[in-house]
């Protein structure tokens, strides 16, 4: 279990991340969101025992990080590259080799991913001769070719079509079947809510919400409809506090205060326009984040 | 393996792969080749160009007697007119402006009878070159107007004893001390482009890591301090291979020309003559060989562990070019001061600035190449620059840490310093 207990970090007169705990459980994937500039980077380079936080402490299995803990770990970061011109599968036993494996081992376990991964052609190409996808996977193999107990990822869907976006996301899923903690930095919510069970967003370099996703959802105050986006929605106007977000797929969603029925919402919807789809549902993560984090914070 | 070992490792392996080295190290086998056989390229240059001179002589057997006394340095063509004054004769002149000669030497009789010349180059003729001329007709004019007995005399007062006694215990002679020089000037010039060459690659091998992002990759599995100890291990071995490999020519080269030479030429030298420069470089000390490597690594270490702080802070291969010209100036300064130690190696200035980190691993090598160095100094040398290795790799390691994941505008003075100060 990864745990940072009340970690600070300061660069000069910036406080990148302040008072920062949170639980990251094996068998898990944990959604660690903010905006730009928020201190996602700086708490992802503590727990790699990158950098060394001023405050708090940073702790894997009950024992503070450190350099042998931290090389069990897998690390994909946001921005990522490899040895142009060096063979893939050198550069992979490299990285293999630099997390303790044994050549042998890191080949076997490089043969099995390139087969899960569709790279088994590719086997003797150079970065350069590879697409920007197939590079990408390529990095997504070095950090999980060790087989960590603890993943971190940094915007791991940067990059990749939707055919791979799936097989990266099927990738994570098998990990965490098999026991793998895994931290998911990433400002695609949609992936996040997918994949995440606990989630943590960072704003201005605090903690703003932090827990279970199925409890924020379940303990949000506003109600949330899913209805057809008619051409006339001021019946709204008569429920106090209810705003409405339009989509381009012609559903509207529309926020309703704790006090407001939907059922009344329904109804006034009904005598405004023909009503197609009309759905109550949770808050979506988008409209958690969007709750939190304001649009002068994302623009930092 | 160590974790180290892996990274240097590979920065070994690939590097040794790369087309740069290998081009480079063929460039280099190829001039110490090349400088092998330089004495017969000389002497085919030479060839290419002697002066080519029309003789006018006065009578017939002392025309011919001038000739063979030039004929070792100049094509000698005598021209079958007697002269009788200074002047050239028309058709010899239109001959050499003409080109068919290069010049023409009228040789006469004076007023009062003695042999003189009258030289007429087609171009203008450099001082040295007249006086190399004088220095030939020396012989003749002896030869032609002095009887036997004043031969002898003038002979040997143009050649008085004068031996060079070197108290030097190294050399025993000043031709042993002359060709020392020549060889650590050529080692200096070695050394010099080895600490430049691959303490630069150090900072762009780092700075390309930063740019292509792989550093990223790396760092959330080894920590800085040991990226730097695997780059620097990794780029010293290298060098020392491509050192090696270069000294492995020179011996087979050695062997090949010393063979030829010891087989034609030696054999023809009258005693005491210098051996060709080829013969003498295998002459050299083992000891010189063990200061060179020494010597080197203490360079090398030196300076790469500040390039590599340098690439560290650097985001483009432009900024690590802008800041290492300024490294730059201390290896200049030592190797400036090298040549000049290899005149005076025991100056006091030289001996103090030889114990200086960053100038001792050239200057110190001069010293005990060319000169009879006290080991203390030896040893202050070694151990001063052994710490400032020591300094330079604990800031190194600093700046890789807080430099080697920043990346966008240079850091300023100020970012750096509390970039140093900072715990993490």
């Amino acid at each position: 279990m990864l745990e940072l207990n009340h970690v600070s970090k300061r660069f000069g007169s910036v406080q990148a991340v302040s008072d920062l705990s949170l639980v990251a459980r094996p068998g898990a994937v944990f959604g660690l969101l903010g905006p730009n500039g928020a201190g996602k980077t700086t708490s992802i380079r503590m727990i790699l025992d990158i950098l060394q936080p001023d405050q708090g402490e940073v702790r894997w299995a009950g024992h503070r990080v450190d350099a042998v803990t931290r090389r069990t770990f897998g690390y994909l970061p946001e921005e990522r590259g490899l040895y142009p011109k060096d063979k893939i599968t050198e550069q992979l036993l490299f990285f293999g080799r630099l997390h303790g494996m044994k050549t042998a081992d890191a080949r076997a376990r490089m043969q099995e991913l390139f087969e899960a991964f569709g790279l088994t052609d590719k086997l003797n190409s150079k970065p350069v001769e590879l697409s920007k996808g197939n590079q990408q996977k390529v990095q997504f193999i070095a950090a999980i070719l060790h087989r960590p107990p603890l993943l971190v990822l940094d915007e791991p869907f940067s990059g990749f079509d939707p055919i791979n976006v799936e097989v990266v996301k099927d990738a994570v899923r098998d990990l965490v079947a098999a026991g793998t903690a895994v931290l998911l930095s990433s400002h695609r919510m949609e992936q996040v809510e997918e994949l995440c069970e606990d989630i943590c967003i960072i704003d201005r370099s605090r903690a703003v919400v932090n827990g279970s996703l199925k409890e924020i959802k379940r303990s949000w105050p506003d109600r949330f409809v899913h209805m057809t986006q008619l051409p006339d929605m001021s019946f709204l106007e008569a429920f106090p506090g209810a705003t409405v977000r339009p989509s381009a797929n012609g559903i509207a969603a529309v926020r309703l205060t704790p006090q407001t029925d939907p059922a009344a919402i329904l109804r006034a919807a009904v005598t405004a326009g023909p009503v197609e789809h009309f759905e109550i549902v949770e808050p979506s993560l988008t409209d958690i984040y969007l709750h939190y984090v304001k649009p002068e914070d994302a623009a930092a | 393996m160590s974790t180290v070992g892996i990274l240097a490792a590979r920065e070994y392996m690939s590097r040794l792969r790369s087309r740069g080295f290998i081009i480079g190290t063929i460039l280099g086998i190829g001039g110490i080749v090349a400088l092998s056989f330089i004495s017969a390229i000389g002497s085919w240059l030479a060839g290419t160009f002697t002066t080519s001179i029309a003789l006018v002589g006065p009578d017939p057997s002392l025309t011919r007697a001038i000739a063979r006394d030039l004929r070792d340095d100049y094509a000698v063509t005598v021209i079958p007119v007697s002269s009788d004054g200074p002047h050239l004769p028309t058709a010899v002149k239109r001959d050499v402006t003409g080109g068919k000669y290069d010049a023409a030497l009228v040789a006469y009789r004076d007023n009062r009878g003695a042999l003189a010349f009258s030289y007429y180059p087609a171009k203008s003729a450099s001082l040295e070159e007249q006086e190399r001329l004088r220095q030939r007709l020396l012989s003749a004019v002896v030869n032609a107007d002095f009887d036997q007995r004043d031969r002898s005399a003038i002979r040997r007062v143009m050649n008085f004893p004068f031996v060079t006694v070197n108290l030097n215990p190294r050399y025993k002679t000043a031709a042993e001390a002359g060709l020392a020089q020549g060889l650590v000037y050529f080692l200096l010039l070695l050394l010099y482009i080895a600490v430049v060459m691959y303490g630069m690659n150090v900072a762009s091998g780092v700075v390309e890591e930063k740019s292509n992002r792989v550093m990223e990759l790396m760092i959330g599995a080894v920590r800085p301090d040991q990226l730097l100890a695997g780059k620097i291990t990794g780029i010293g071995a290298l060098a020392l291979t491509q050192m090696f490999t270069f000294g492995c020519a020179a011996g087979v080269m050695l062997l090949l020309v010393g063979l030829h030479y010891a087989t034609s030429l030696q054999s023809a030298m009258p005693a005491g003559v210098m051996h060709p420069p080829s013969l003498a470089i295998a002459t050299v000390p083992l000891s010189t060989i063990g200061y060179l490597i020494v010597f080197f690594l203490l360079g090398f270490f030196s300076y790469s562990t500040m390039f590599a702080g340098v690439g560290a802070l650097a985001s483009k291969t432009e900024d690590v070019q802008q800041s290492n010209g300024l490294l730059i100036w201390p290896v200049v300064v030592a190797y400036m001061l090298s040549i000049f130690a290899l005149q005076d190696p025991d100056k006091p200035l030289f001996v103090w600035a030889s114990l200086v980190p960053l100038i001792s691993p050239m200057l110190m090598f001069t010293r005990v190449a060319t000169s009879s160095v006290p080991m203390w100094q030896i040893a202050v040398s070694i151990g001063l620059s052994l710490i400032c290795i020591w300094g330079f790799t604990l800031l190194a390691a600093k700046l890789y840490r807080v430099g080697v994941l920043m990346y966008g505008k240079p850091l300023s003075p100020k970012e750096i310093w509390r970039a140093l100060r900072a715990p993490a």
